[in-house]
């Protein structure tokens, strides 16, 4: 039997005295994709922020590769030592870094030496086709430029489990596509786990590899 | 409450408070208006030349004034009240000024565009701008209450009898501590008692502003026939609280001679200031970043306790600050702090560390969380995050807090006063002693100095960072 890259076991989150999560379980076997589907509100960034540590549930527990990492209320390892990567809704790049310092931030936290960060973000810029824009900001970039940055930067610590909330909603159909099978290819080449929030079901049909989560 | 004489005390302290605070909220809150909301030819020039007087020793006005009024026509209570009150005004004028321009700018401007669809610019000023504020006025109300009931300096010059002065006489001149200390109980218990419930107020509604990223473009509201009225009114504030009575220092302190003689009295207290300032302000950026941090990323409950404490030190009378650390730390063992000049720079973080904490945090919160969550996920430790995300990212909220803390630390007179160990005082202390029987143009002189060195300060540092970033 596979791994579980994700498990969530009967878990309950409650924000500011409302229940936002009640006794959710699925579970995500390593090197599957996942959709969470659902309308707005309904706690997809929740089970994300979950995942990542900034939230604990109240009750029940959350493992990552079968460690227990948070259960009943406790953070039992922190958001730092998970090993997770992320595209974030709004994409948090950080605006004073150029493209090329976004990447080589996020390998150094990783301990990589400088010769094999070069490569690595080198290699990567080139695969999203962005290594011409390597030394601008992120506000010197196109929406669709911004948005293979964030992607770039999730990608080159060579995740083995990725995070993504509603990566593309900004963009219109095309690019969304385009992209949707960019992030494809990707994940067969690496084989890494993702778990991909979205509304919009046909993106989610296009990445799901596994029956989707639907949150109502 | 022994006698007449310190009931007289108390009524001229609170009097004098509450004149200056009303006058300067009424009038600082409504020019601050003006010129953030309406359609004012030279805003920029007008606005600076308003600031100028916060930022110097509180007792460059006042020798200016008596200077151009005349010293001989203060010659009883009420015409040391009435000096007392115009100098006062203008130094304090620019709380005010200031607090209501950060209010206004932190209005998010979707409320008044919301109502600009139904009510003419005016109404919407009125209905929805100015309540949203109202918090900020009574900021000001309250900032310039405490700060001209402990201004020890204006009625000295002015002969005015008020608890600061009294307290800093009986401690200087018959170095009776304990009856000083008593003197200035009372402004602390009227000072506490303004101090609850508006701490309990403002941290209730939470009105501090904490948006201060919006662009707040809606265009200056048209005054139509009050325009020119109310343009020639800032003109002349611009000319009485900044033109006439700094002119008059310059114009005063203008031969070689002056100079000299100043340089020579006065050049190793400037080096010491700039000394205490350079260090006080440098720990204080250190620490208000600290505290700052912690509160925006909620890392100990509570921490809303700090700032209320720190603004409770500021609001103390500089002279009262000054005693109580007197008490504090004359003692035997802590001899080595008492007898040097960190009692100075202790002095300086006590009083102004409520400015960079507050700056920094203001400028904090103005960064996504989601920038350091993202780090985080990522697997970037704390310090990490801190050093190259959270400080690169504030530097220039670091910098202004700097800048604020140094300038504050400068000017101090009346916490310095009674504070500083034998030999070590700064310029401003020097000055105010050489008064007494200095030449008035070294004393001009020594005030421009006063006044030109924390820029030419600033413009030296920020030449050697040029230098050495390519
Ligand atoms: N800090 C908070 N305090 C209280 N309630 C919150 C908080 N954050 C989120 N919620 C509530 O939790 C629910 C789920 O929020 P969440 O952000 O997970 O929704 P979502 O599914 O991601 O929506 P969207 O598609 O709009 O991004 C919402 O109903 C929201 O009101
Ligand atoms: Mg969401």
């Amino acid at each position: 039997m596979k791994k579980e890259a994700i498990a969530f076991r009967a878990v309950t989150t409650i924000l500011s005295g409302e229940i936002v999560l009640k006794d959710i379980s699925f579970s995500l076997p390593e090197g599957e994709r996942l959709v969470i589907l659902g309308p707005s509100g309904c706690g997809k960034t929740t089970i994300l922020r979950l995942i990542c540590g900034f939230l604990t549930p109240v009750k029940g527990s959350i493992s990552i590769f079968g460690q227990v990492v948070s259960k009943d209320g406790k953070c039992l390892v922190p958001t730092e030592k998970r090993g997770l990567s992320m595209v974030f809704q709004d994409l948090a790049l950080w605006p004073h870094m150029s493209v090329w310092e976004n990447l080589d931030f996020v390998l150094k936290a990783k301990g990589l030496l400088q010769k094999r960060r070069k490569n690595e973000i080198k290699k990567m810029l080139e695969l999203v086709g962005l290594l011409p824009f390597k030394d601008r900001r992120p506000h010197e970039l196109s929406g669709g430029q911004q948005q293979r940055v964030a992607l770039a930067r999730a990608l080159v610590v060579r995740p083995r489990l990725l995070l993504l909330d509603e990566p593309f909603s900004s963009l219109h159909k095309a690019l969304k596509m385009e992209l949707c099978s960019e992030l494809l290819a990707f994940q067969e080449r690496y084989g890494f786990s993702m778990i991909h929030v979205t509304h919009d079901e046909e993106e989610a049909r296009v990445l799901a590899s596994v029956p989707f989560l639907s949150l109502s | 409450m022994r006698s007449r004489e310190e009931w007289q005390l108390l009524g001229n302290s609170l009097f004098l408070g509450l004149t200056v605070s009303f006058l300067a909220t009424l009038m600082g809150s409504f020019t601050g208006i003006v010129l953030f909301k309406c359609d004012i030819p030279f805003k920029v020039p007008l606005a600076l030349s308003l600031f100028v007087p916060i930022f110097l020793p509180p007792y460059i006005p006042a020798i200016s004034w008596m200077d151009i009024i005349g010293a001989n026509w203060i010659d009883n209570q009420w015409a040391g009240f009435l000096g007392s009150v115009l100098c006062l005004l203008n130094i304090y004028f620019p709380v005010p000024l200031g607090i209501s321009m950060l209010f206004l700018a932190s209005v998010n401007p979707r409320y008044e565009e919301a109502a600009r669809l139904i009510y003419p610019q005016r109404e919407v000023i009125k209905r929805i701008t100015i309540p949203l504020v109202m918090p900020g006025f009574l900021l000001s109300f309250f900032l310039v209450f405490v700060l001209s009931v402990g201004n020890f300096n204006v009625p000295s010059l002015f002969r005015l009898k008020v608890y600061p002065v009294e307290s800093f006489t009986v401690f200087s001149a018959f170095y009776d501590f304990e009856r000083a200390i008593a003197l200035s109980i009372p402004l602390v218990i009227i000072i506490l008692m303004l101090f609850i419930p508006l701490s309990l107020f403002l941290l209730k509604k939470s009105c501090i502003p904490l948006s201060l990223g919006f662009k707040n473009v809606s265009k200056g509201l048209d005054l139509g026939r009050f325009k020119w009225p109310i343009f020639t009114f800032l003109l002349l504030l611009s000319f009485v609280f900044c033109i006439l009575p700094l002119g008059n220092i310059v114009f005063d302190s203008l031969s070689l001679d002056a100079y000299r003689l100043a340089f020579s009295r006065g050049g190793d207290a400037i080096m010491r200031s700039l000394f205490y300032s350079f260090f006080s302000a440098s720990i204080m950026a250190f620490f208000g970043f600290l505290i700052a941090y912690a509160k925006d990323f909620k890392i100990f409950p509570h921490l809303s306790v700090i700032d209320a404490i720190l603004l409770f030190l500021f609001s103390l009378p500089g002279n009262c600050l000054a005693l109580g650390l007197i008490d504090l730390w004359n003692r035997e063992y802590t001899g080595m702090v008492y007898g040097s000049f960190m009692i100075i720079v202790l002095g300086f973080i006590s009083r102004y560390a409520i400015f960079s904490s507050t700056i920094i945090y203001l400028w904090l919160s103005l960064i996504p969380k989601v920038l350091d969550e993202a780090a985080r996920v990522f697997g970037v430790r704390v310090i990490k995050r801190i050093l190259f995300i959270q400080v690169p990212l504030s530097k220039m909220g670091i910098l202004a807090s700097w800048m604020i803390s140094f300038i504050f630390c400068f000017r101090d007179t009346d916490l310095v006063m009674p504070l500083y160990p034998p030999g070590l005082e700064p310029v401003t202390v020097r000055t105010f002693t050489l008064m007494a029987n200095g030449r008035s143009d070294m004393i001009a002189a020594l005030c421009t100095m006063t006044m030109v060195v924390p820029l030419l300060f600033f413009v030296l540092i920020y030449q050697a960072f040029r230098v050495r970033r390519p």
